[in-house]
């Protein structure tokens, strides 16, 4: 029979005789595709967001010269104008800043200082006004001036000679919008979040006086591009970056990687259950349809025709369910996106806002085909089952329920899901994923799919002990309701299957949140210890706030309740990121400040608290703390030393301990502020962190502070309690995003549970006819029903919960300290036990529901004459 | 002659139990005949229709049609020679309850990749034969169970078989309608010169045919022409 054929007289029929059933397989697949193609449209979005900026900055530029975020000496300017094939170089400030009163990232924007005379030979600008941009005197006679693009003016209400208030390195500032930037060349950068300033300017206001912070350089058409780069390199040494704008792009992308790759792996994780959807469902298709496909073969059809039969059966279904997947992405991805972001920047120390996400057709046309052929991979198998059906059944009245060869079958799908989480985890606790990337994966793969496959047989144990427990209670509807789950083992499989694979996501995703909140939340109390921090406008709680200026620390200590510290000593803080081979890390330089070891559990790792820490401050060569990251990545032990190339050279720094920090995975290194201001020339700060005088209260402190420098400098002032609530908000919302994995992996498992409820009803239709014939109630059989499915609903939970919590521990342990990074310590999350359970139950009681309805509601005589 | 058994046998394992269902039956069919095979239950009445319709396989013997053996056959082989060599009416009718009654016999030779439209003439031909013409377009479901089994001889018939296979095809029927169709199908036989092999438990529906065959205990205890 040709394809066509098959497809319009056989699977087309069928798929329009019971839409109902075609619609809840197709629903399991558009959630599961839904999902990933959300993360697809996020990560291809955010580095879209990447390389554009970059591109954008750059313009014609073909290298960009730097030194991290402290910048480097405005001198460095004309050397690197000296540099024989340099034709053109470029000077730019780059800084963050805030609108006033800013207390989240998303008020923030990105300062462009330039020198409009010379940036026509890099960049472009499409000004409404282009008089602004070609005639830029206009612009440097008036300093208040600001370029904002168009974007970012609509969204936040301003027009040209708007005034906006920023909070700058010198306190909060007014500006006058002179102009307004059409999306085009370098308006497109950072989301298009982004202003113009002069150069002078931004010095003046960022605290970033004599310096620079980026020189783009055109260079001699007749010098070879690397030959350039080398003499720029040799000419300054080390501590500067020159790169070319595509291997910018690259480490963005390299930086990227780890986590989308996670991102990627959770969201595959619910396509997978979508795929275990379609599974049950053609099994299930298959079994009933046991005798037509005898038919069928008796009247002369191939195997393979068989296999083909279902197999454009579901590709149908998966190709709708995939496009609706897709629609559903796009509309998931705008929801997700912030979400994403939020964890994405945390976690590369990096500010992404993205404005724009795309969908491309590549990606459509991508997203569409692997969701079909996800679907058609998933149904080969019981597709395959329909090949071996006998022609014998077409001369059988009733199809066989089971056989000898199931229950191996069966016994064998066990063994086989023993198996897999057997290899899944001698491969996480040996580390195989290390070995190959792709060992990684099917390691990943192993933990679903053998929990899948060994899970229902684990629910048995558990029914056949739930039994023998309730041999003597009186409650014969809940004992038929046992007994016919331990009998049809095949069809009690099929449901706890479907709805275990959910949850059991549920509870590895639970693990993952839990043991991240909580080492998170124990490490913050550990290290923050002073009673309240004092900066700028911004985000705190990820550092991404305006800098100030350390002379403001003077006055803060005149406010009456804060202690002084005490000569020779501070309470500064500096965190910036900084490039240490090819990663992007966090720099965290303290003032010598004695709270920060002497009277708390301060998390330094190995050897003693205070000597340790103090060390950073009186060792006679210049040292530094690390986290395990960072000494993995230099392979250095403690003890040894570690060049770091800083704007002043490269300094050879002792390592003189270990400590834990989450600020980056990458890593982290805790230098003694003044070191860090001698070798970077950076004096900004970006939070003081002060203590009270006993008696004195935080909201006294705050009052004072507000009325006084508070005013004039533009600070914040918040508490140490509300700095860790607002850090364990942060952990909550960057992990809110698996939620929607939760619910979509919930989603799918109950319309699977309904799915397998509904036709183990029908095809129990003549069982349900006899025992209403013998005397059960309609209320009986329903009760039956709906007890069959909140048993497996509960039971499925309870395998679910030591299923996923064995797989998390494992998977937090051994696997994500080698993808991420970051050593953290494996909770168990107590509070998902309650609701994991709860949630299984309900979804079974709600899938249950409506067959039970139906089981009720049969004819005696139509229900045993049934076929 | 167009269908030969030799020496045909089949045992099952029932646990560690061995069955024989045939010992050794051999017989011959020549065109046009309408054998009725009769027998107690668990004589091996099904299981011989079964191994001439190439459903199951024999554990020794063969089966021959127009001198083919199908012995050698692969699965793919047997499956083109029930699709274009035989014709199967079922007990329980079979009939695909998603197509209607004139889909259902076109199904064989759709099943062999022709169109619909070449298949319809040759239906419809078929439908008015059995006096269903007007319910071609009807469902299953919507049709008698003697209407139903009318469309699977119209079925059984639209490959124009050598040979038609019959399971106890009144089994589910009443007796006036069962009688009717048992009158097709002799009607076939005498009028169209088709070989039909039809296993039935009835007396009365085997006196229909011209020849009688009776199993017992899985071989043949009588073959006697009527």
């Amino acid at each position: 029979m040709s394809f066509f054929n098959l497809f319009r007289y056989i699977a087309l029929r069928h798929l329009m005789n019971r839409p109902s059933r075609a619609i809840l397989t197709m629903l399991g697949v558009a959630f599961g595709i839904s999902l990933y193609a959300a993360i697809a449209i996020i990560n291809h979005s955010t580095r879209n967001y990447m390389k554009e900026s970059i591109e954008a900055v750059s313009g014609k530029a073909k290298l960009s010269i730097s030194a991290g975020i402290a910048g480097f000496p405005e001198d460095r300017l004309e050397i690197i104008r000296g540099v024989p094939g340099v034709k053109t170089a470029v000077p730019m400030i780059e800084s963050r800043a805030f609108f006033e009163g800013a207390t989240e990232s998303a008020d923030g924007l990105q300062i462009l200082g330039v020198d409009l005379l010379q940036e026509t030979s890099v960049r472009t600008y499409k000004a409404t006004d282009q008089r602004i941009i070609e005639d830029p005197l206009t612009f440097l006679n008036q300093p208040d001036s600001i370029i904002l693009t168009r974007a970012l003016a609509m969204k936040r209400g301003l027009k040209l000679d708007s005034k906006i208030r920023l909070s700058t390195a010198i306190g909060a500032r007014e500006f006058t919008v002179r102009g307004l930037l059409e999306p085009e060349g370098a308006a497109k950068a950072y989301g298009g979040t982004l202003a113009i300033m002069d150069i002078d300017g931004a010095r003046v206001n960022f605290g970033k006086e004599n310096k620079l912070d980026r020189v783009d350089i055109v260079p001699e058409e007749t010098i070879p591009i690397d030959t350039l780069t080398h003499r720029l390199r040799d000419r300054l040494g080390p501590g500067y970056s020159v790169e070319r704008p595509e291997t910018q792009n690259a480490q963005m992308d390299q930086l990227l990687d780890t986590y989308q790759l996670m991102l990627t792996f959770f969201s595959s994780l619910a396509l997978l259950v979508g795929l275990f959807l379609v599974m049950n469902s053609i099994s299930v298709a298959v079994a009933e349809r046991k005798r037509e496909i005898g038919t069928l073969r008796a009247l002369g059809a191939t195997r393979p025709m068989m296999v083909i039969l279902f197999v454009v059966e579901i590709l149908g279904v998966g190709a709708v369910g995939s496009a609706l997947g897709c629609v559903l992405g796009s509309v998931l991805a705008r929801q997700l996106s912030s979400q994403v972001m939020m964890s994405v920047s945390a976690q590369i120390q990096l500010r992404i806002e993205l404005t724009r996400l795309e969908f491309t057709n590549g990606q459509i046309l991508f997203t569409l085909l692997a969701g079909t052929l996800c679907s058609v991979l998933a149904a080969l198998i019981p597709a395959a089952k329909a090949a071996t059906v006998s022609p014998l059944e077409s001369m059988k009245k009733h199809a066989e329920s089971s056989s000898a060869g199931d229950e191996l079958r069966s016994n064998l799908w066990i063994a086989a899901g023993f198996g897999l989480l057997l290899f899944m985890s001698a491969s996480m606790i040996l580390h195989w994923g290390r070995l190959w990337i792709g060992l990684d994966l099917l390691t990943k793969a192993a933990s679903v799919l053998g929990a899948a496959l060994f899970g229902p047989f684990l629910v048995f144990l558990l029914l056949r002990g739930f039994l023998a427990l309730t041999r003597e209670l009186r409650f014969p509807v809940l004992r038929i309701a046992q007994e016919n789950l331990m009998r049809s083992r095949k069809r009690t499989t099929a449901n706890v299957m479907a709805l275990m694979v959910g949850l059991f996501l549920v509870m590895l995703i639970s693990s993952v949140r839990s043991s991240f909140h909580d080492t998170l939340t124990l490490w913050l109390d550990r290290i923050f210890v002073a009673d309240l921090m004092v900066g700028s406008n911004g985000r705190f709680i990820n550092a991404d706030v305006q800098p100030i200026k350390e002379s403001i620390l003077p006055e803060l200590l005149k406010i009456p309740g804060i202690r002084n510290p005490g000569p020779g000593r501070g309470a500064a803080s500096r965190i910036v990121p900084f490039y240490f081979e090819g990663s992007r890390m966090a720099l965290k330089a303290v003032d010598h400040y004695a709270d920060f070891y002497e009277y708390r559990n301060f998390p330094i790792v190995g050897s003693d608290r205070v000597t340790t820490a103090r060390s950073l401050y009186e060792s006679p060569v210049p040292g530094l703390l690390a986290t395990d990251s960072f000494l993995r990545k230099a392979k250095k032990k403690v003890g040894e030393s570690v060049n770091l190339d800083t704007p002043s050279g490269r300094i050879p720094f002792k390592i003189l301990g270990l400590i834990t920090d989450y600020a980056s995975s990458q890593g982290v290194i805790y230098l003694n502020r003044a070191l860090y201001s001698k070798y970077w020339g950076d004096h900004l700060v970006t939070a003081f962190l002060l203590s009270l005088e006993p008696g004195s209260t935080f909201d006294q402190v705050k009052a004072s502070i507000d009325r006084g420098p508070g005013n004039q400098w533009n600070l914040t002032v918040i508490s140490s309690l509300e700095f860790k609530n607002q850090m364990q908000g942060a952990i909550d919302r960057s992990f809110s995003y698996t939620r929607a994995i939760e619910w979509i992996a919930l989603l799918v498992g109950m319309l699977g549970l309904l799915n397998t409820l509904l036709i183990s009803v029908l095809e129990r239709t003549r069982e349900i006819g006899m025992l209403r014939a013998i005397g059960g109630t309609r209320f009986q059989i329903s009760r039956m029903i709906f007890l069959e499915a909140v048993l497996q609903g509960f039971f499925g939970s309870i395998v679910a919960i030591l299923l996923g919590a064995y797989v998390g521990k494992l998977f937090i342990e051994h696997s994500l300290t080698t993808s991420l990074g970051w050593s953290v310590d494996y909770h168990f999350p107590k509070a998902a036990v309650l609701s994991t359970i709860l949630t299984g139950v309900a979804v079974a009681g709600i899938a249950g529901f409506f067959p039970a309805r139906r089981a009720a509601g049969l004819q005696i005589t139509e229900a045993l004459d049934y076929e | 002659m167009l269908l030969q058994a030799r020496n045909l046998e089949k045992s099952y394992t029932r646990g560690e139990e061995t069955v024989a269902a045939l010992k050794g039956v051999s017989l011959e069919i020549p065109d046009g005949q309408f054998v009725s095979i009769m027998g107690p239950s668990g004589s091996g009445k099904s299981t011989l229709l079964h191994l001439l319709g190439g459903l199951d396989r024999p554990t020794g013997g063969e089966v021959i049609l127009k001198g083919e053996s199908i012995a050698r056959m692969s699965d793919s082989e047997l499956s083109l020679f029930r699709r274009r060599k035989l014709g199967f009416i079922f007990q329980f009718f079979n009939l695909l309850p998603t197509l209607t009654a004139i889909e259902n016999v076109c199904l064989p030779r759709l099943l062999g990749n022709e169109s619909k439209r070449s298949i319809e003439p040759k239906a419809r031909e078929l439908l008015s034969m059995m006096g269903l013409y007007e319910r071609m377009n009807h469902k299953p479901d919507q049709l008698s169970g003697g209407e139903m089994q009318r469309v699977a001889i119209a079925r059984a018939l639209v490959s124009d078989p050598l040979l038609i296979l019959a399971d106890e095809p009144t089994g589910n029927l009443d007796t006036r309608t069962g009688g009717q169709i048992l009158s097709l199908l002799r009607d076939l036989a005498r009028d169209s010169g088709k070989t039909i092999v039809m296993v039935t438990h009835d007396p009365n529906a085997a006196s229909y045919g011209n020849r009688l065959i009776r199993l017992k205990d899985g071989a043949l205890e009588s073959d006697e022409l009527l």
